[in-house]
């Protein structure tokens, strides 16, 4: 648990080590004096339409308030403030952003039970590297088809501070691009709908070819190598689930401290046997019935699988062969999943729902929105918005410095 | 510009010409005479006419075209016919012109020239060719594709391909109907059709500004083209009804209104939920109202109509109900407000800001309501069309969910398998139902019905 941020370190932080600069190489500093700002001050109070004279006033307000969240926002025609606030003064230009956050990934049914596509038992903020993978999939996904499908050459990468990562598109072109124009783009990478709720898969297109092969090289590899029964081949860290109180847990984080020492790479059976010798109890509510949850979902996969003539064994050819492969795409996807129209259409629309990008589309829609400033603390978890262009493939937020970290 | 514009390209600055104010009405009537027949549509010179009376026929376009922006600028409603009947005439002659150069050019000037290319210049540019690396082909356009359309055969290269500046396209964008490279959108002529037609418009609404300004600097101009202005009036008026009525494939006086049978699953929706609860969003009340209109219902019924079914009137009476709340009624026939003769919203603007049953309604509730209404039919027919309509549903075809119910309930196939409008939909459930036994097709599911798709109303 994260100590209280105090005041006096976040201002600190802005003093000494916020580097103004580079962030005012982002935005267009013609235009400072207009452009909108809102910040988080005092206990949790959330104020905007402010805008600076000079960068420098910025951080002054910066230090003096100990703001424990900044946003950016828009340039308008005139300087925003209490008295002409956003609504009333005509907006200029906006960056074109993107906001990718792991809790985009959860779903959940009309009984308030998950739905989402997170298997290893994390939601909401809550992350592990096997979910966070999600969000570098979508980092990575997005930023090819910025750069290669709309000639995008500018497309900077921030984490966000919390529980995802924030794309900058700074290409000049894109800042004037009125509500229409942004949201073309994002329907244009859209294939999940409403996926808070019902989850529904748009088919890959024909026409839109290098966006159905990017799908196909990065997506459908990630799915059969991350997703696609993936505890088939070797063991892995199965989830079990508490029968009495649904709760769900990993079994080697709670075998490893019931027996005093690390548990890993143990085969269902061996836990399933470890259960009931040791005599594991639910964490949360002491039940004695804990099911391994991992299997289950592994045999009705299969079950599913089978109907469509994919066997075991087949299944199991698929998944070696992937891990031979180095460039995957569309060409290889064919030669690999067995030419059955039914089965095909069944792992397009299972590749889609489990890898396939989720953009947080209110913040690229609205031109009028705040943003997280770049570089600046975030309040609640003290990690830094930094700056991970050059490794978003690989970027886990724990090695995000904190601002305590500076002093 | 670099380029050479067409002449039919009716945006293309015509350079200089004189006509005297005696002839004005007849340049304007002439011009006015080429919407209503489409066999001067023309864009070629045919070979029964000299140069000379080929020369005079392009003045009497230009000039004609000028007048009659000159004359509806100040009036909104009559501005509106103009824009779609200029609009008609575009996007025929786009389609029809046989000469691709012809279509870039007219490409160019909408969209700005450093906007558009042809795909062999992208070729050069990159260094590939985008047709063997992305494996495409341009299949020859085939007339029989286009002779159901309202452009018949007269169709010309729509399945060749141009490069547009992704952000030009935006709705092509986000159907994924483009293949997009370096921000260079690759896109069928076919598929961008009415994103060209509605940028001419919006083009053409901007010089409507312009003539308006010459009306309102030149005093006595506003008295000299009155004459013009009113002709206009009559033959928009007569053409709007006209074209309303045959397009929804009745008679004038007839009244599909009373036919529910041929209504549209969003309207009969909105009826039963306004028939039980009493009231309706505003939205919904004005996609009902705009429908009743267009299906025939005169003003005094549809006054009924709400006065009958809305808690509205509670308290009430019926000539105060017509004083308060007919205003919005009113507002539809286009006698109060802006004075716009308003059609119903088309299927995609339904989707986004109106009421779409296939959108809207909740998929298990559909599924029942299905299973109702044809019980009487086979289960196994029932099973495949639920089946076929939840997937459609499932990935966001409303319009194609709606074309694969018609087929169910009429038995007639919907050319395109896409509903875009709901009278067309009431259109052809009207004529199946309750049209001329000649018009009758035989009940049969795998029958062809004329091409639904493409025909469009006016909204």
């Amino acid at each position: 648990m994260m100590k209280k941020l105090k005041p006096e370190t976040i201002s600190k932080y802005y003093e000494d080590h916020f580097p103004l600069d580079r962030f005012t190489s982002l935005i267009d500093k013609t235009d400072f004096h207009n452009r909108e700002f809102g910040f988080v001050v005092g206990e949790d109070r959330f104020v905007r339409n402010i805008s600076f004279h000079k960068p420098k006033n910025m951080l002054d307000f910066m230090i003096k308030n100990s703001v424990k969240h900044a946003y950016v926002g828009a340039v308008y025609e005139t300087p925003p403030s209490k008295d002409f606030p956003i609504q009333k003064i005509k907006w200029k230009y906006r960056e074109f952003i993107f906001d990718i956050d792991i809790d985009e990934y959860d779903a959940y049914n009309e009984d308030g039970k998950y739905v989402g596509v997170r298997t290893c038992g994390c939601k909401g903020d809550v992350f592990c590297k096997d979910c966070w993978s999600l969000v570098q999939d979508a980092a990575v996904f997005i930023d090819k088809t910025m750069k290669e499908d709309f000639g995008f050459k500018e497309v900077i990468w921030f984490y966000s501070g919390r529980r995802g990562v924030h794309a900058w598109i700074l290409d000049e072109i894109t800042r004037n691009f009125d509500q229409p124009q942004r949201l073309a783009i994002l329907d244009y990478l859209t294939f999940v709908h409403d996926k808070k709720r019902t989850q529904s898969i748009e088919e890959i297109p024909n026409e839109a070819k290098p966006l159905r092969n990017r799908i196909y090289a990065l997506v459908a590899k990630s799915y059969l190598e991350k997703s696609f029964l993936p505890s088939l081949l070797n063991p892995v860290n199965p989830l079990l689930q508490c029968r009495n109180c649904n709760s769900k847990m990993k079994a080697y984080e709670i075998l490893s401290e019931t027996i005093g020492k690390e548990v890993k790479g143990m085969s269902f059976d061996k836990i399933e046997s470890s259960l009931k010798q040791y005599q594991i109890k639910c964490p949360y509510c002491h039940g004695e019935d804990l099911e391994n949850f991992s299997r289950k979902e592994l045999e009705e996969e299969l079950e599913r699988l089978n109907e469509f003539g994919l066997t075991e064994n087949k299944a199991k050819r698929i998944l070696r062969r992937i891990k031979e492969i180095d460039n995957f795409d569309h060409n290889q996807y064919n030669i690999l999943i067995p030419e059955n129209t039914k089965l095909r259409k069944y792992f397009s629309s299972q590749i889609l729902l489990y890898r396939y990008p989720r953009i947080d589309r209110k913040v690229t829609m609205d031109t009028r929105r705040v943003s997280r400033m770049p570089f600046s603390v975030h309040g609640k978890t003290g990690q830094i918005a930094i700056d991970i262009t050059k490794n978003i493939r690989d970027f886990y937020p724990d090695s995000t410095p904190q601002v305590q970290d500076f002093f | 510009m670099s380029f050479e514009l067409p002449d039919w390209y009716i945006l293309k600055d015509p350079g200089d010409i004189t006509i005297e104010v005696d002839s004005w009405y007849s340049f304007a009537e002439k011009r006015l005479e080429r919407f209503l027949s489409q066999d001067l549509w023309i864009i070629n010179r045919p070979t029964w006419i000299t140069e000379d009376e080929w020369f005079k026929t392009k003045v009497e376009e230009i000039g004609g075209h000028f007048l009659l922006r000159l004359a509806v600028s100040k009036d909104p409603r009559l501005a509106s016919w103009l824009k779609e009947v200029e609009g008609d005439l575009f996007e025929f002659r786009f389609v029809s012109s046989s000469d691709f150069d012809e279509k870039i050019n007219v490409l160019k000037d909408l969209y700005g020239e450093k906007n558009i290319k042809t795909i062999n210049t992208l070729n050069q540019d990159f260094n590939f060719d985008f047709y063997e690396r992305f494996h495409l082909a341009d299949t020859p356009t085939k007339p029989s594709r286009y002779e159901r359309s309202k452009f018949g055969t007269t169709v010309k290269d729509l399945d060749k391909r141009v490069a547009i500046r992704f952000h030009k396209i935006s709705p092509i964008i986000a159907a994924k109907k483009a293949l997009l490279y370096q921000g260079w959108a690759i896109v069928r002529l076919a598929d961008i059709r009415l994103v060209v037609k509605r940028e001419f418009e919006k083009q053409f609404i901007s010089i409507l500004e312009k003539s308006k300004e010459i009306i309102e600097r030149i005093t006595d101009l506003e008295e000299t083209i009155k004459p013009i202005k009113d002709k206009i009036t009559e033959i928009a008026r007569s053409a709007r009804v006209a074209g309303d009525f045959s397009r929804l494939g009745i008679e004038e006086g007839e009244a599909i209104f009373t036919k529910p049978e041929s209504y549209p699953p969003c309207i009969l929706e909105l009826v039963r939920v306004l028939q039980s609860e009493g009231h309706l969003s505003h939205a919904e009340n004005w996609q009902v109202g705009t429908f009743l209109k267009r299906a025939g219902m005169k003003i005094n019924d549809q006054y009924k109509f709400w006065y009958e079914n809305s808690v509205d009137n509670v308290g009430m009476t019926y000539e105060e109900f017509v004083q308060r709340i007919g205003y919005q009624i009113r507002h539809i026939y286009g006698i109060e407000g802006g004075g716009i003769d308003y059609s119903p919203p088309s299927c995609k603007t339904c989707i986004n800001a109106y009421y779409c049953y296939w959108a809207h309604k909740k998929l298990e509730d559909i599924v029942e309501d299905i299973k109702i209404r044809f019980k009487d039919k086979s289960e196994s027919i029932i099973d495949k069309a639920i089946d076929d309509i939840s997937r459609l549903i499932i990935n966001q075809r409303f319009q194609s969910a709606c074309a694969r119910f018609f087929t169910l309930y009429t038995g007639w196939n919907v050319r395109g398998r896409r509903i875009n409008h709901m009278l067309n939909y009431s259109r052809q459930a009207y004529k199946k139902f309750f049209g001329k036994k000649s018009d009758d097709k035989s009940d049969d599911e795998t029958s062809e019905e004329e091409n639904i798709n493409d025909e469009e109303i006016k909204a």
